[in-house]
């Protein structure tokens, strides 16, 4: 019993060997950690008050925005706001993939190349922030609104995805299972729907981030009810740099954050099926 | 490295293909069954106006084990395109089982060079997958597919995944899911090419031992004389420009067989011998 409970000096020093942080990466944070502490200094030293290099109206000291922000999290309301930003872009991502999917698969075939292929070309060239103009007529000022632009951006992203992974499958793995007397159905079950899985994964590392940098957009030009830019807008017209620049701040981390995830998400996926793994 | 391969392939099959046909054992031919593979005066283009096969004419007998050879561009693989029915000849006569072949040829199986594992199935799921598409219960499915891994020594590796495979360890999955197959025929282009030598003698023995003990005919195309005469029954040489049988040549070497050993014999050197002198005008 006590034998296995303790390791071997070698499986010991492989643990070590482990866990041991890398010399350069901690220089390397550290010089990040003290050039950012250099420049939240300056920033802080020289803006406000009489004659300030940096106009305390635009731009507010750090210890500001520190305290808005602290403040923000502390009553909840930058949570509220989150979330809504967060359903928009889910029901946005909800619309637009099942309909990228079927148009990637209609164009496909021959005649709905000939058909959609134009179509969707002169759609995808057009300027997406100058429809939100369309999209207030049709939907008013309204939710609506901001998932029709969301949804509008990321189907192309899906989309091109899908119709690549569609040309991409291996046509000797179709063949093979046709022989091995699979159906349609199940050719589409057992090997497109997988194959395509990576084109999905690269699709929504991109898509996400950018849905997520739209619907804020979308906030601050047609403001509703709630939302990340709504309420960056607010702060923003009531003059109150301190505040917005916190809901900036706020914005940027949950960027990098979701930025994260997907990353780690796309590793893990990508591991699992031995892409970038040599032998 | 594997014991009794014979017995465990034919209670495999026995399990995997109720319904076919008994195939005698022997060489001599049995005039009630139709042969495995019959191509009569086939000639193939793919429209460009070059021939690329040109009056073929070749039977292949149902458990035989018959493999093309001859230079790169004669037509070895699109030969076995057409009985895969991946193409269709452009004159002549095509039949399996004595049944013409339209469309995708069900009754038979590819295996190339390249395999086509799918990366994110474990091996046992990989192996398992032509019954899986035949709707086998999954007790059953593992059940055999493990017997099949384990002929083709694979029993540890059921739970990895294709990239987590040698390249040696992968054609020995690809083999154990042809062996799952209910395909009669088995078509194989090159399929160890890619190998290191050491690994495809081994292979190449594997596959003698799982093919004596099968029903299974195969037809195997090749560009090495020494693989072509360690495994087949018989060897067909095909000429290029256009695509061609020149000669056609029975194996007398009595099974089993030593792949390692096969071409010291007297019998391999002198079949050798003829079929280089012939592939040697081709190479001129």
């Amino acid at each position: 019993m006590t034998d296995t409970l303790i390791s071997s000096p070698a499986a010991a020093r492989r643990r070590a060997a482990r866990w041991q942080p890398d010399a350069r990466w901690q220089n390397v944070v550290v010089t990040r950690i003290l050039f950012a502490a250099l420049l939240l200094s300056l920033w802080q030293a020289y803006s406000g008050g009489k004659g300030a290099v940096i106009p305390e109206v635009a731009l507010s000291k750090p210890s500001e925005i520190a305290s808005s922000l602290g403040h923000l999290i502390a009553n909840g309301g930058i949570f509220g706001a989150l979330g809504s930003t967060l359903a928009a872009l889910a029901l946005a991502l909800v619309i637009s993939i099942p309909f990228a999917a079927a148009l990637a698969l209609l164009t496909m075939t021959r005649a709905g190349e000939w058909i959609l292929g134009p179509i969707v070309t002169i759609l995808y060239a057009v300027p997406k922030v100058g429809l939100i103009t369309v999209f207030i007529l049709m939907a008013g000022f309204s939710t609506k609104t901001h998932v029709l632009l969301v949804a509008t951006t990321v189907m192309f992203v899906y989309y091109y995805s899908f119709q690549q992974g569609l040309r991409d499958l291996d046509q000797r793995v179709v063949r093979s299972l046709r022989l091995f007397g699979a159906s349609a159905p199940q050719i589409g079950y057992l090997y497109v729907l997988r194959a395509i899985v990576p084109n999905v994964v690269v699709a929504t590392r991109v898509a996400i981030p950018m849905a997520f940098g739209f619907e804020v957009f979308a906030e601050l030009r047609v403001p509703t009810a709630s939302g990340l830019g709504v309420m960056l807008n607010q702060y923003t017209q009531n003059l109150q740099p301190g505040p917005a620049m916190a809901v900036l701040v706020f914005i940027i981390v949950v960027a990098c954050v979701i930025d994260a995830l997907l990353g780690y998400w796309a590793a893990r996926y990508a591991k699992s099926i031995g892409v970038g793994v040599t032998r | 490295m594997i014991g009794k391969p014979r017995q465990r392939v034919a209670e495999l099959k026995r399990a995997g293909t109720a319904g076919s046909p008994a195939v005698p054992d022997d060489d001599g031919a049995d005039t009630t069954i139709p042969p495995a593979v019959q191509l009569t005066d086939v000639s193939f283009d793919y429209g460009n106006g070059v021939t690329t096969l040109q009056n073929i004419d070749l039977s292949v007998r149902p458990g035989e084990v018959v493999v093309l050879i001859g230079p790169s561009g004669c037509g070895k693989s699109t030969l076995l395109d057409l009985v895969a029915g991946v193409s269709a000849p452009t004159t002549g006569g095509l039949l399996c089982d004595g049944v013409p072949v339209r469309g995708l040829n069900k009754s038979v199986t590819y295996m190339t060079q390249r395999d086509t594992l799918l990366p994110w199935r474990t091996a046992l799921d990989n192996a398992a997958l032509p019954l899986e598409i035949r709707g086998v219960r999954k007790a059953e499915r593992h059940r055999r597919a493990r017997e099949a891994l384990a002929l083709t020594g694979l029993s540890d590796a059921e739970k990895r995944r294709p990239h987590q495979l040698s390249g040696g360890m992968r054609s020995r999955l690809a083999l154990a899911r042809v062996l799952l197959s209910d395909a009669r025929i088995v078509l194989m282009d090159e399929p160890f090419a890619a190998l290191d030598a050491l690994r495809r003698v081994r292979l190449q023995q594997l596959l003698l031992e799982i093919w004596r003990g099968s029903q299974q005919t195969l037809v195997y195309v090749t560009h090495d004389l020494n693989e072509a005469i360690a495994l087949g029954d018989r060897i067909v040489l095909m000429g290029s420009h256009p695509g061609r049988i020149l000669l056609e040549r029975q194996v007398d070497i009595p099974h089993p067989r030593n792949v390692a050993r096969v071409r010291t014999m007297p019998e391999a050197e002198e079949l050798y011998a003829e079929l280089w002198s012939v592939l040697e005008s081709q190479l001129r």
